[in-house]
């Protein structure tokens, strides 16, 4: 079939490939159902967009994109693509604003069932206690430059070294919530303003911290490993580098669309503006990007950590009692510097995953020794209304995707639509009449993001686990939302 | 001519400018930022800050110049009210001088509508058709 002028072909059932044409380097892949294909891609521009991506330089295999593909800048949402390190490049658009956006999957011992009449307080005391919205204030006075630049060395071990987790937390943490080989100095002095008072701080939009409850577990085995039970009370949480990050890839967005001209880089948008990998803006970019990347593990980590202690204050209970426990931690926009068996060698490449989550099979060196025998948990957060899920990595998402999995939903109506629809309606009402009680900075947040805004994630995770690269584990459902 | 439009856009905001004016662009793209950010409010104590910002595209210009209102609200609490005088020169590159007005950001007065996280690259092309220099302005929010 020919979708926005490019031919595609469907090669599997969950698989498409669109064979090379005009000056693609390599093929482009969109993993999708029929009916998300025939529905909803062939409308969108993000197919344009996996097409501009297999022109980067240095691109390996196949430009890809997971089901929850939509349109993004450069690079699709649920774009994935991996650069050779030796003559390749990397993009902040592979990698998008919000640098380590990502979620953060923490269990308790308590049971849904045993504690309903609470939760409407929880999200009281948790909206009190999160810092969330616009211009919110950190949970932890302003901090120095030097404090701030210690974050953007250190991760997530910050704050468990101010008291705000435990070394068991940095375990369970994506690259133990640090990326190393930073150098602050690959940070300007703006985006450092913007993330002095941001620590510790939920954001806006589609970011949250939910209760849910495990509704159903698929894999009893891997549940059990990762702690999870049917009826079980877990917190999510999805928030990434703030102003920090969204700062960084600004700075460097402005400076390599002068550099891809410098190195005679011919490249379809703008917004895929990049630098050789080993070259010194493509170091500089590299370093920056890891910075907000450990500023963004302190944040969830912090964050975390004030969930845990809201919850032991409005459940009465102890910490044994409460039993919490970060199951995994994941990102979703990054670019990370892997080793990948290509055509049957070992490749040192640049993957770049934008809304997309790493997803490694059993064994891999990368996850928890207590994970190592099942793979790592991939956690696709879903609307507020609806479901999420943990599914696991496979040995065939290394095999195909760069060991890579979608990451959510995608949204399925503009703001302004959702807006429109909500018109009229009692919005909170027809939550509560879900389940879910939520609170929010504006009534406005909670228009754009009802479930009717949203594509059904339960859809986009079938078909990652129809194609063998993640299976599903449990569902969550949300029973309670604060946004900013 | 100086007006904007907000088109439709499936996660962010996306506007399209127009101006009889290249300076005049400017300044009607600084007005759909404020409304994009901010809920309507009436300016009373204003200071005057002046601007020079250098780049070699018009694109990367515009970018820069609404990047810095982002800057200025998101950090320094400074909430942008209009454009005093503004003027752009080309030679080898592109040299926009401004006097812009700003008040200090009173949480009861300006209230956030939506967090511009960016103002992004895309789709971002200055034309001029038919003497009317136009845009499209997409704020990642």
């Amino acid at each position: 079939m020919n979708i926005k002028g490019y031919e595609i072909n469907q090669i599997d059932e969950m698989l498409w490939e669109i064979p090379i044409q005009g000056e693609m380097k390599v093929p482009g892949r969109i993993y999708a159902s029929k009916d998300m294909i025939y529905n909803s891609i062939q409308n969108d521009d993000a197919v344009k967009q996996v097409v501009n991506v297999a022109h980067l330089p240095g691109i390996m295999k196949y430009s890809l994109a997971m089901p929850d593909i939509h349109w993004g800048y450069g690079f699709p949402i649920g774009g994935v693509a991996a650069t050779s390190v030796d003559d390749g490049v990397i993009s902040p658009g592979g990698v998008g604003y919000d640098i380590n956006c990502g979620v953060r999957l923490a269990g308790t011992s308590i049971d849904y069932n045993r504690s309903k009449n609470k939760i409407q307080k929880l999200v009281e005391e948790l909206f009190r206690g999160v810092p969330t919205g616009v211009g919110s204030k950190g949970a932890i006075k302003k901090l120095s430059k030097d404090e701030l630049k210690r974050i953007l060395v250190k991760g997530s071990q910050w704050a468990v070294e101010n008291n705000f987790g435990t070394e068991e937390d940095i375990t369970f943490t994506e690259e133990h919530g640090k990326l190393i080989d930073t150098d602050t100095g690959s940070v300007s002095e703006k985006a450092i303003e913007r993330g002095l008072d941001q620590a510790g701080t939920l954001g806006s939009g589609n970011h949250f911290l939910e209760i849910d409850y495990v509704e159903k577990v698929y894999d009893a085995a891997a549940a059990e490993v990762f702690g999870l039970f049917e009826g079980q009370i877990v917190i999510l949480i999805h928030t990434g580098s703030r102003g920090l990050g969204y700062q960084v890839c600004e700075d460097y967005l402005k400076l390599l669309v002068n550099d891809s001209k410098k190195y005679g880089f011919n490249l379809p948008d703008r917004q895929l503006a990049c630098a050789p990998v080993k070259s010194e803006a493509g170091q500089n970019y590299l370093s920056a990007m890891k910075c907000s990347a450990n500023f963004a593990w302190n944040n969830r980590q912090i964050i975390m950590h004030l969930a845990k202690e809201i919850m032991k204050k409005v459940l009465s209970i102890s910490d044994r009692e409460l039993g919490f426990r970060l199951i995994y931690d994941v990102c979703h926009n990054i670019a990370k510097i892997e080793n990948h068996v290509i055509d049957g060698k070992m490749e040192t490449v640049c993957v770049h995953r934008k809304g997309a989550t790493r997803a490694f099979p059993a064994g891999s060196d990368e996850i928890p020794e207590r994970y190592k025998n099942i793979g790592q948990p991939v956690l696709i957060p879903g609307d507020m209304g609806r479901y999420s899920y943990i599914s696991v990595g496979t040995q065939r998402a290394m095999d195909e995707t760069f060991g890579s999995s979608c990451h959510g939903a995608g949204r399925l109506q503009s703001r302004h639509m959702a807006l429109k629809e909500g018109e009229g309606r009692n919005l909170i009402d027809e939550l509560n009449k879900r389940g879910v009680i939520i609170q929010a900075k504006g009534y406005k947040t909670i228009a754009e993001e009802m479930p009717f805004a949203y594509k059904n994630v339960s859809e986009v995770v079938n078909v990652m686990h129809c194609a063998g690269i993640s299976t599903k584990v449990a569902k969550l459902k949300p029973v309670g939302v604060i946004k900013g | 001519m100086n007006e904007f439009k907000f088109i439709d856009h499936p996660a962010d905001i996306a506007v399209e400018v127009k101006s009889d004016s290249i300076e005049g662009l400017f300044k009607i793209s600084a007005e759909a930022w404020k409304i994009s950010a901010l809920e309507e409010f009436t300016a009373a104590n204003c200071v005057e800050m002046k601007f020079e910002l250098k780049d070699n595209s018009l694109e990367g210009m515009l970018v820069g110049f609404l990047s810095e209102l982002n800057y200025l609200l998101y950090v320094k609490s400074f909430v942008f009210v209009s454009v005093k005088s503004l003027s752009l020169l080309t030679s080898d590159n592109y040299l926009l001088k401004a006097e812009l007005n700003f008040e200090e950001y009173n949480t009861k007065k300006h209230i956030f509508k939506e967090e511009i996280k960016a103002v992004t690259f895309h789709q971002m092309e200055i034309e001029k058709i038919n003497n009317i220099f136009c845009t499209r302005i997409i704020f990642d929010i």
